[in-house]
């Protein structure tokens, strides 16, 4: 046997009983190759205990089984008011309402803090806007006229002031 | 087995027909492999007809979404494997459904001292039992996702490339799943065997 053949009974050993004849050629090949003889016993010692694991069979009633199951499936899908007098109906009404009823709260009020800020905001411009309209009329145009003049004065700095004084003393 | 692959597509034709009949040799056909699987995913025998009874009641009721091209084996283990994962999740929310209980008393079982393992071979050295215990356990503990990549090995005809298809993953991905179950289940073994000691997960 060679290492491709080895390989080949190798993965066999997981996916099926090995026969007789593999099983003396692992066993032949660890004798010739003693340091992979603890790889081989494993190798056999999972193929075996693989096949002896439980296999439990269908029972006798399993076909029938589905069917009535399918079956069962049917008739709530084709009669949709079966499904609250089965108790589906009630059961997810009891699941969804509280989060229903949550989520409605928290959206009430979420609106009901945007309304009154909303409602505060436009006070706010409304009371500004009342303000302004109420201002003075705007001042004469003979006023404007000096307003370059008036502008410098403010930028002029405070020993200006001091020599003009001076000078009108 | 190219046979067998037509009759389960023209069976499935039919089935998508509403053919109660078709229906019924297919559940024949593949019942037994679909408990199987199931009961070692779960390791509950007794929840593992359920499960395949679900799992034949979703072929029936999704036949209109397959495809002929798919192959029905492949579709029905998907089925099968996600109908598991949810009673895993399932059994994961409710500890004392736990999968990890144990299932037997380890501390009970003697340890093992081997005067000459090399004169001998395992069928010698362990009881049959015992040794499928062992594997079981070590199956048992892979990830699900290796375990049922190792179990959906040792269904017949079922090639690397349909397990990727199952589990949703890509064929590189699905054999290095498979050599890391065989990889942790054999060392598992392999210690068992040197030294008696049976190594933890």
């Amino acid at each position: 046997m060679n290492e491709t053949e080895l390989n080949e009974i190798l993965d066999a050993a997981w996916r099926r009983p090995l026969t007789e004849a593999e099983q003396a050629a692992l066993a032949d090949w660890a004798r010739r190759h003693p340091a992979q003889r603890a790889e081989m016993e494993a190798v056999l010692a999972v193929s075996r205990g693989l096949e002896g694991l439980p296999a439990p069979t269908a029972s006798s009633n399993f076909m029938s089984r589905v069917w009535r199951e399918v079956e069962a499936g049917e008739r709530i899908e084709s009669r949709p008011g079966q499904a609250s007098a089965s108790g589906a109906g009630p059961r997810l009404w009891r699941l969804w309402l509280p989060r229903f009823a949550t989520g409605l709260v928290a959206v009430a009020i979420a609106g009901g803090s945007w309304w009154r800020y909303e409602a505060g905001r436009r006070a706010l411009i409304v009371r500004g806007i009342t303000a302004a309209a109420n201002v003075d009329d705007s001042p004469d145009l003979a006023m404007l006229r000096e307003f370059e003049a008036i502008k410098i004065l403010g930028e002029a700095p405070a020993s200006v002031d001091v020599e003009l004084l001076a000078a009108l003393q | 087995m190219a046979e067998a692959l037509d009759t389960d597509a023209a069976l499935m034709t039919r089935v998508r027909g509403g053919d109660r009949d078709a229906f019924e040799q297919l559940v024949h056909r593949y019942q037994q492999p679909v408990i199987r699987f199931v009961a070692r995913m779960l390791r509950d025998e007794a929840e593992a007809e359920d499960i395949a009874q679900h799992t034949f009641v979703q072929v029936w009721k999704s036949a209109h979404r397959y495809q002929v091209s798919a192959r029905f084996a492949t579709w029905l283990f998907t089925i099968a494997r996600n109908l598991c994962l949810n009673e895993i999740r399932r059994r994961s929310r409710h500890a004392a459904d736990s999968l990890d209980a144990p299932i037997g008393d380890d501390e009970d079982l003697p340890a093992r001292q081997l005067a000459d393992v090399a004169s001998l071979m395992p069928s010698d050295l362990l009881a049959r039992d015992e040794l499928v215990q062992k594997v079981d356990e070590a199956i048992r503990d892979l990830p699900e996702a290796q375990r049922a990549a190792l179990l959906l090995c040792r269904e017949e005809d079922v090639s690397y490339d349909e397990i990727g298809n199952i589990l949703g993953t890509s064929l590189s991905a699905t054999k290095s799943l498979i050599f890391r179950a065989r990889e942790t289940v054999k060392s598992r073994v392999k210690r068992y065997l040197c030294t008696g000691e049976w190594p933890g997960r």
